[in-house]
């Protein structure tokens, strides 16, 4: 909050200054000239700059309405009685690894249902204009959440790990690329399936 | 306050008159309670009470969410930050590394008794070989290209199934001859239903609800056990499922054969030999008081506990038919009666862990039945339906009689000489006195009788072993 106020008495601090221009009489030609402040117009290009420098590596999905604790985590209730409630459903597509294995009832606090866990994403890559149904390695970072991203689940605007070998991509040095970032871009728990598009 | 404590509390005060912030919403209880995680016991080494770790999980238990901030929304956007790390490469290899990776692989597929820990690690469609199916349909090996289009174009017609009338007739009354109405399941019936209408008593073990158990066992072990009844052990096993297995190298299945005491000891050998072939192998008797195999069992889950060693602990599911001693196992290696036994089929209707040690849990499994295309009478006797509930009991006894030795028939119930399955409950019947009014036999009653014994392993049988036929055509 404090840093929006700052950001609107920044808005109001005048470019220009009138006591820079002389009293009294002035010649014709100075007349729409008025002291301008020069701090302001240098830090305005800075900030220009850095938005430009910014926008480059910004992802095509920079931001995504926030998802509410209710949204993300549904209750479980358990016991005999059912009034435990510290168990969570996570109905939202996930990457869980080829590994997985589901920890016993007591220790489980996130269930993730089997049938939300994909291992496929469909790829854009979009200089290609071209779709490829890709295996998914991991996920890099939920901007919901830290503990979305260590859950592995799969939501829209999160970054996936995708095994690009079949694209074919080599490296300046003569590697073989098999590893890419892409972005989800559809809400896969509402669409049965992930598509994502490849950050190149 | 005590002197010392006080001058250093002064001390901790920033000549501007600030306080240095410390961390004021943790702090250390010393209570003895047993809810406190920080509690120090005095006299007791650290080990011989509940830990911190545990006390947190307890706790957490009987916390309540807190329904109002949950429905609160952030007001700020979930935003992902510009990198440049998100636009470069995250895994690369070189040529020669991948070709050594590709020998490596090719050397560990082909190696029954090695196998790949991490394979989403490395990069699989490089590495391995395309399989059979992802190959395209060899259609320039039939027609070339330059064959079929362009200037030099031989083809003068696309390739069809049938180039004439005649031909396709022919064709399609060959195709009616084979359609066989009774084996199409596509038709429906006057109830509106497809398939024919089965007695949903059979299909005990096969709803829905009691897949969605196997399915959540399935995903919560590592290792795998399969119990199967020694007596039929080709009958009870669940093909569908070790198929699924083996696409996930990561869960292991093995073989309990139980019921070692109903069958003489050269079957089991020999199953046990027949069936080491396709997965470890184990004979074994469930009984609290004096049982065989246990310690191989236990051992061979050691072995999987070792194997596991990066993980805090595994978990062990029991999976099989109905009835064939699931829980009587479980019992077993915990010598106790930690699950519900009984001899009727379908008695465990939810999964359960049972504790076996900190590191080993293991999880009973409700039976499931996997429609093979048995018929009723092999699931009837599969020991599938409980007996009461069996609509029309006598006619599956004509199938049982066969199965069973004539001798053990003779000194179990005394009847010495029959014709049919008919006359020999008949005669039962007249033994023992249960009869309808008129004089008529009680046919019903007594296969209720028969089946039951059956079940509950009174009658002596087993499926013979393939051991023999096998011995002999090794002889050939
Ligand atoms: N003789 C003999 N009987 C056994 C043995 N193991 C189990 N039984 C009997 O088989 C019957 C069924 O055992 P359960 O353990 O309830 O079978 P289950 O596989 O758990 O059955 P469901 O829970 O219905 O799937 C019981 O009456 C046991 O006493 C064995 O090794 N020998
Ligand atoms: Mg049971």
């Amino acid at each position: 909050m404090r840093k929006l106020l700052k950001a609107h008495d920044g808005k109001e601090v005048n470019t220009t200054d009138k006591s820079a221009v002389p009293d009294g009489a002035v010649p014709g030609y100075l007349l729409d000239r008025e002291g301008s402040n020069k701090t302001k117009i240098l830090s305005n290009m800075v900030k220009q700059k850095r938005k430009e420098k910014a926008g480059k590596w910004a992802v095509p999905i920079p931001k995504v309405k926030p998802l509410t604790d209710q949204e993300m985590y549904q209750v479980v209730k358990t016991g005999k009685r059912k009034r435990k409630m510290w168990k969570r459903m996570i109905n939202k597509a996930c990457f869980v690894g080829e590994n997985f294995v589901r920890k016993p009832p007591k220790f489980e606090r996130y269930i993730r249902p089997t049938g939300m866990r994909f291992t496929k994403a469909h790829v854009t890559h979009p200089e290609l204009n071209t779709t490829f149904y890709l295996d998914i390695i991991g996920v890099k970072k939920n901007p919901q959440s830290s503990l979305y991203t260590s859950l592995g689940v799969i939501t829209k605007g999160a970054v996936i790990e995708v095994n690009v070998a079949d694209l074919g991509l080599v490296t300046q040095g003569g590697k073989v690329v098999w590893g890419k970032y892409a972005q989800v871009t559809n809400n896969p728990e509402n669409d049965g399936c992930i598509n994502a598009v490849l950050l190149v | 306050m005590p002197k010392k404590l006080r001058a250093k509390k002064a001390k901790s005060q920033t000549p501007l008159g600030g306080k240095t912030i410390h961390r004021e919403n943790y702090t250390k209880h010393h209570s003895n309670s047993s809810t406190n995680p920080d509690r120090v016991i005095k006299g007791r080494k650290p080990h011989s009470y509940r830990s911190k770790s545990t006390i947190n999980r307890l706790n957490l238990y009987n916390q309540k969410p807190d329904e109002q901030r949950r429905a609160l929304r952030p007001d700020l956007p979930a935003m992902i930050e510009p990198d440049r790390r998100w636009f470069g490469n995250t895994r690369t290899i070189k040529q020669d590394e991948l070709e050594l990776f590709r020998n490596e692989v090719r050397e560990a597929t082909s190696d029954p008794y090695s196998m790949l820990i991490k394979p989403n690690k490395l990069p699989m469609a490089l590495i391995s070989e395309p399989s059979d199916k992802a190959k395209r349909p060899p259609l320039l090996d039939v027609e070339s290209f330059e064959e079929t289009f362009g200037s030099k174009a031989r083809r003068k017609r696309p390739k069809l199934q049938n180039y004439d009338l005649s031909a396709m007739v022919e064709e399609i009354k060959n195709k009616e001859e084979e359609y066989d109405e009774e084996k199409d399941t596509n038709i429906v019936n006057e109830y509106g239903e497809k398939g024919e209408l089965k007695d949903r008593r059979l299909e005990k073990g096969q709803s829905k609800r009691i897949w969605e158990e196997l399915y959540k066992v399935l995903d919560s072990s590592d290792v795998i056990c399969q119990v199967l009844d020694v007596r039929d052990p080709m009958g009870t096993r669940c093909p569908h499922v070790e198929k699924q297995l083996k696409k996930k190298p990561n869960k292991h299945l093995f073989f309990v054969l139980n019921k070692c005491d109903l069958v003489p000891t050269w079957v089991t050998t020999s199953w046990v030999k027949h069936l080491s072939k396709e997965y470890p192998t184990i004979a074994f008797h469930a009984s609290v008081t004096n049982p065989f195999g246990k310690a191989a069992l236990i051992q061979l889950l050691r072995q999987f506990d070792t194997f596991h060693k990066d993980k805090k602990n595994i978990s062990v599911g029991f999976i099989g038919y109905p009835n064939v001693g699931k829980s009587s196992v479980i019992n077993t290696l915990r010598s106790k009666e930690v699950c519900k036994v009984a001899p009727i089929p379908g008695e465990t209707k939810v999964w359960q862990y049972i504790t076996l040690t900190k590191r080993i849990y293991l999880i009973d499994c409700p039976g499931v039945v996997y429609d093979v295309g048995d018929s009723d009478a092999d699931l009837v006797l599969k020991g599938v339906i409980r007996p009461e509930k069996i609509e029309d009991p006598s006619i599956y006894i004509s199938s049982m009689l066969p199965r069973v030795n004539k001798e053990h028939l003779q000194g179990l119930y005394g009847v010495q000489e029959w014709q049919d399955a008919e006359d020999f409950m008949t005669q039962m019947a007249q033994q023992s006195g249960r009869l309808l009014k008129g004089g008529e036999p009680d046919l019903n009653t007594i296969a209720k009788m028969l089946l039951h014994d059956w079940q509950r392993g009174k009658i002596p049988f087993f499926a013979e072993p393939p051991s023999k036929e096998e011995a002999a055509l090794e002889k050939k």
